[in-house]
């Protein structure tokens, strides 16, 4: 098993980099105390806190300032070509790149994006969005010496000192009860895989990937959809379980809705920030003892039975059973921790069928779903179709047996005896 | 046949008449049931093999051994080997009987065989292979009755049409040629479409070129088999000259077979490596191709150059019957036994005992007018007033 | 004289070229199907096997009522085809998985879009109309099955047993509910949605969707997108394709170009033999008429040469007899 693994490792190595390329840098980092806590000898910390995503609030564009014109100057071999493209007409960018997209001309912001990031991209210059937009970020960036730059053909921008800045994103970090994990997983290995028991992101997948990681980086390692150690490709599999299979097998792979994001990176009161273990008990202390809050929605004023009764042609009126689908439903969530801390509202139930609905309100089938197919957006079938879908392929991935696919007077009265 | 009236009633009940006539009697049956209980009342023929041995062995093995009339004539009357004459006239009947036998069988075949005209008539599919083939077939039979014409003619002393007929014998020939060389590769590609359904060792990019070279083989196989049946059968029917052309003609046609054969072997060769084939030849249906390369090609191609070596004649003429059965091995291959491989044995096609009935039947028409033809008509000698002419 | 015929079989060999070259320039040419030509797409993920569509297209076609009714599921159980009374069947292919539920796939006539039929018929009975389905014309077709030899998905059935006017038996996509603006019956009635009709374009870009929003669902493959240089149907799945019946070796050449070559040779075969063989008998009469001269010009000198020494013999006497 441990021989099979670099060769693992190997294999994934295209994959890491190209998405190191279009990635955002992060950098998750301990905390102090489990930082603490892990140098200890083997103790098992509760709970981290992970510093992660923020996204580029405000922009400070890099201005294009002298020396930095020179320096491109003596990259491209003071080709002014290269930049300025219409030839015998070098002017600023500006005269012709507007703020906005023009008939032919792109505006500014693309013309910028498109020629700088192209040619970075060939030159090894700076590619990330906060190696340009990021005052702090600039400031670690410099150009070479004048005397040097000329001899020099590499490009000569490297970063000031070693580490990075560590925050640069405004996600909140996410509190990651390692305990309660610890308990639903036997094997360590299948979060720690090299069967060293360290953080993550330390050594292996820092912010921006190391050679020890295979140039994963943490960002990756947290939310690759395909991944079994990651933190959603786990969550991924869960969701295959028969309980969870019926809303989420028709929904894509790995997507989620953006307030999902927020279950995890969780606001933080800044008082309990420093004492994260402590916080971290607390919250699971409270998601076991908190009524979820799907089942609050059994005390509204739900339907118990709805009578599909649009599209009776050959078949009579189906009722369907409301609310036991519902109850169903929760039940299921009820005794499962993950799907409690994730399903805490009523769209949360309602929209596993309900799908598509405006936030806020909840439609039936036949508010989207016409008698007829949509010819111009295949994706919406018919109401018919759509019914079928929703019933059988739930059904069919809960494994409910009875009513059988084909059963169709199962569900459908027989209309008259009008048999075919 | 039978209307020879009382007179000569001994004449009539000689085994080859009893035998034809039961023969001719149960086809006439058979063909009411064909005509009135539809294809599938005689035949085995199913949705996934709708080509059977009516197609397979009345069609393409017919067509091809009637090759010996554009060969023979080709010979003779192109390439100016005038010591073959003798073959031309019984080649060209069993290529007309021939081709007649192979119209016939297909208006069996057919759902509706009075449309077989609307090719021509009502739509032209031009992009059929078949379309060719029918068109080749169909102005060949024209050419085929008009290059027999003078015998007829001769028959019945019309000196006048039969000199004018006689003029056009060149330019007939180059019209025949033409036309077999259409036709007879057409055949071959007609399978072009299905390189799905047929093995890949008999299925090749060069199946025309095949069938042009395996009809030539036929052709020249079976004017040395046909000649040496008839002089066994119709010894009193040949006159002195060509008695004398015999061995010539065996000797030279066995030579000219020897070579093709060999090329074809070549060509073979040339195909399957064209085509990466060789991982197939030691799989089952690799051992029957090989069967079918080495033993009736590779082995015929020696024996006629054995006999030829050492003038051989018996020798040369078994291996023109042993090729003979190549020929019709190499088309029942193509169309039925390695068409098809890949569905399981219970779908596989075996012809029905009735359509099997109907094929002997037709042969023995075939039979029947050629031995009538030839009693009559000046085929298998000179007749006395044109002798110079030739 | 001479130069003139040289002459002439330079222009013929130049006209053979040009044919071959523009057969071969024909055949680069790659049709992709009708613009806005319909298709319909087969999701197998999702047909439960009711056999709907098999009752709608038996109404629809007025086809004769089969023996056990189409709500007997038991018949999946058995590999069927599809026959003079079945444009269209669904059979039932279990999974290797054991885990996995069985698959069900309909099969009918892809109308190919390039169509092996329409291209090996010699009538032109079957036609690629601009709408998608590849139609049927009873009224000219020989009944010759070509067509049914060609077809690489041996779709095509035959009335054997009709004895005066058997015709050629497929589905025609339902041509005319097409036309009127309809679907066809069995997309019509399918419960699950698991067939699609469309534009072929739009159902290609939907099938890849589905396939890119649901990797583990599917099979990446979209069978009918290029098989046989296309089809109107096209199929996506989770279980291979060869495992349902369908073969994938079928490659994506166009059934017509795989004949085109033999029939781009008929022109140059049509121009080249005459010239050919004319000349060669030419040679052949040459050869003998000189040989018939040498003949006639050796016999001539031999009998002059008799004559001769007959004389030179007489003289002799005579002188002898003078001496």
């Amino acid at each position: 098993m441990k021989q099979r693994r670099p060769q693992y490792h190997k294999s994934l190595v295209c994959i890491a980099c190209m998405a190191f390329i279009f990635t955002f840098t992060i950098r998750v980092t301990l905390t102090k105390g489990e930082q603490d806590d892990i140098s200890g000898n083997e103790i098992k910390p509760d709970l981290f806190t992970m510093d992660t995503l923020k996204s580029f609030g405000a922009f400070e564009t890099k201005k294009f300032d002298k020396s930095l014109h020179d320096l491109h100057t003596d990259i491209t071999g003071k080709e002014c070509n290269t930049c300025h493209h219409v030839k015998g007409k070098e002017v600023s960018c500006r005269k012709c790149h507007k703020e906005t997209d023009r008939k032919k001309l792109i505006s500014m912001k693309n013309a910028s994006h498109l020629s700088c990031i192209g040619c970075h991209r060939e030159m090894s210059g700076p590619v990330n969005c906060s190696e340009c937009h990021k005052a702090n970020e600039q400031q670690k960036i410099v150009s070479g010496d004048d005397s040097s730059a000329s001899t020099n053909p590499e490009p000569d921008i490297k970063h000031k000192g070693e580490n990075r800045i560590s925050s640069i994103t405004d996600m909140n970090p996410v509190l990651f009860d390692h305990e309660t994990h610890g308990q639903y997983q036997e094997n360590c290995n299948l979060c720690h895989h090299t069967g060293e028991s360290g953080s993550c992101t330390q050594t292996c997948h820092t912010v921006d990937g190391s050679k020890q990681g295979n140039v994963i980086t943490a960002e990756q390692a947290m939310h690759g959809p395909d991944s079994k150690r990651s933190c959603i490709g786990c969550h991924e599999i869960n969701k295959k379980n028969k309980e969870c299979s019926g809303c989420h097998g028709f929904m894509e792979n790995g997507k989620n809705f953006n307030e999902i994001c927020l279950k995890c990176h969780m606001d933080i009161p800044e008082s309990v920030d420093n004492k994260a273990t402590k916080r971290g008990a607390d919250t699971a202390r409270n998601h076991k003892t908190q009524k979820p809050a799907s089942e609050e929605i059994l005390d509204k004023d739900i339907a118990d039975v709805v009578i599909i009764d649009k599209l009776s042609a050959q078949y009579g009126a189906v009722e369907l059973p409301h609310r036991q689908i519902i109850e169903a439903l929760i039940s299921g969530i009820k005794n499962n921790r993950l799907a409690r801390h994730f399903h805490d509202g009523k769209e949360t139930i309602c929209l596993g069928c309900h799908h598509n609905s405006p936030s806020g309100k909840i439609l039936g089938c036949a508010g989207c779903h016409s008698k007829t197919a949509d010819d111009q957006d295949l994706s919406r079938p018919g109401l018919m179709v759509a019914y079928h879908q929703q019933c059988m392929g739930c059904h069919d991935r809960m494994g409910i047996e009875s009513p059988e696919s084909t059963g169709c007077v199962d569900c459908h009265k027989i209309k008259k005896a009008k048999t075919k | 046949m039978f209307k020879n009236g009382n007179s000569t009633v001994k004449s009539i009940f000689t085994p080859f008449n009893v035998i034809t006539g039961i023969i001719v009697l149960f086809g006439l049956v058979l063909t009411v049931v064909r005509f009135t209980g539809g294809l599938a009342a005689v035949s085995n023929l199913s949705d996934y093999n709708p080509w059977g041995i009516w197609i397979g062995l009345d069609l393409l093995t017919g067509v091809a051994l009637a090759a010996g009339g554009f060969v023979a004539s080709a010979a003779v009357y192109i390439f100016g080997m005038k010591k073959y004459h003798a073959a031309v006239r019984p080649a060209i009947l069993t290529a007309f009987l021939g081709y007649a036998l192979v119209v016939v069988a297909l208006s069996y075949d057919v759902g509706i065989p009075w449309r077989l005209p609307y090719p021509f008539i009502i739509q032209q599919g031009t992009t059929s292979v078949l379309f060719e083939v029918g068109i080749c077939v169909c102005l060949y039979l024209i050419v085929l009755f008009l290059e027999f014409s003078p015998a007829a003619l001769e028959w019945l002393g019309m000196k006048k049409i039969r000199s004018l007929v006689h003029r056009l014998t060149v330019v007939l020939t180059i019209f025949g040629v033409i036309l077999s060389t259409l036709h007879q590769s057409s055949l071959g590609a007609l399978f072009l479409i299905a390189p799905s359904k047929l093995h890949p060792l008999w299925y090749s990019s060069y199946l025309p070129v095949y069938f042009f070279i395996t009809a030539i083989i036929a052709g020249l196989s079976m004017v040395l088999f046909e000649g040496a049946l008839c002089h066994h059968l119709f010894a009193d029917k040949l006159d002195e000259a060509h008695k004398q052309e015999k061995d010539q003609i065996a000797l030279g046609f066995g030579k000219a077979a020897s070579w093709v054969l060999a090329g074809y072997f070549a060509t073979k060769v040339v195909g399957i490596s064209a085509d990466n084939n060789w991982h197939y030849l030691l799989t089952g249906y690799g051992l029957w191709y090989l069967t079918e390369l080495l033993g009736f090609v590779g082995l015929p191609c020696l024996f006629y150059a054995i006999g030829v070596r050492e003038r051989r004649l018996t020798l040369i003429r078994w291996t023109a019957g042993w090729t003979v059965m190549g020929i019709i091995l190499n088309r029942l291959n193509i169309c039925i036994i390695a068409f098809n491989w890949h569905l399981p044995a219970s779908e596989r096609y075996f012809p029905h005992w009735m359509e099997i009935g109907i094929s002997v039947f037709l042969i023995t028409c075939g039979l029947i007018v050629f031995k009538y033809v030839v009693s009559r008509m000046p085929v298998l000698y000179s007749h006395p007033d044109y002798k110079e002419t030739h | 004289m001479s130069i003139s015929r040289r002459k002439f079989i330079s222009w013929i060999s130049a006209g053979c070229t040009s044919l071959i070259c523009t057969t071969a320039h024909g055949a680069k040419k790659q049709f992709k199907g009708y613009p806005d030509s319909f298709g319909i797409l087969h999701d197998t993920t999702i047909c439960i096997g009711c056999r709907r569509c098999e009752d709608a297209c038996n109404s629809v076609n007025n086809l004769p009522a089969p023996e056990k009714p189409f709500t007997d599921l038991s018949i999946l159980d058995k590999k069927r085809r599809t026959t003079t009374k079945a444009y269209t069947v669904v059979n039932k292919y279990e999974n290797k998985d054991k885990n996995k539920a069985s698959v069900f796939r309909k099969s009918q006539c892809n109308h190919c879009l390039e169509p092996a039929c329409a291209s090996a018929c010699f009538v032109k009975a079957f036609k690629k109309t601009k709408e998608g389905p590849v139609t049927y014309d009873p009224k000219v077709c020989v009944g010759c099955r070509y067509c049914m030899i060609a077809c690489p998905f041996e779709i095509p059935t035959y009335e054997y047993d009709e004895p005066l006017t058997p015709r050629v038996m497929k589905c025609t996509m339902c041509h005319d509910l097409i036309k009127k603006d309809k679907l066809p019956a069995c997309v019509e009635i399918c419960p699950t949605g698991s067939l699609k009709f469309g534009k072929r374009d739009a159902l290609i870009k939907y099938a890849r969707e589905r396939i890119s929003k649901f990797p583990d669902r599917y099979i990446d493959h979209i069978y009918g997108e290029h098989e046989m240089g296309g089809t109107s149907w096209l199929y996506i799945s989770n279980l291979s394709f060869n495992e349902m019946g369908m073969r994938e070796d079928l490659g994506i050449t166009p059934a017509p170009e795989l004949t085109a070559g033999a029939l781009g040779a008929v022109p140059v075969v049509v121009s080249l033999w005459p010239v050919l063989l004319t000349g060669i008998y030419a040679i052949n009469r040459r050869k003998e008429k000189l040989a018939e001269r040498e003949k006639a010009e050796a016999v001539s000198s031999a009998v002059e040469a008799a004559k001769a020494g007959r004389e030179k013999v007489s003289l002799d006497k005579v002188r002898g007899s003078d001496g």
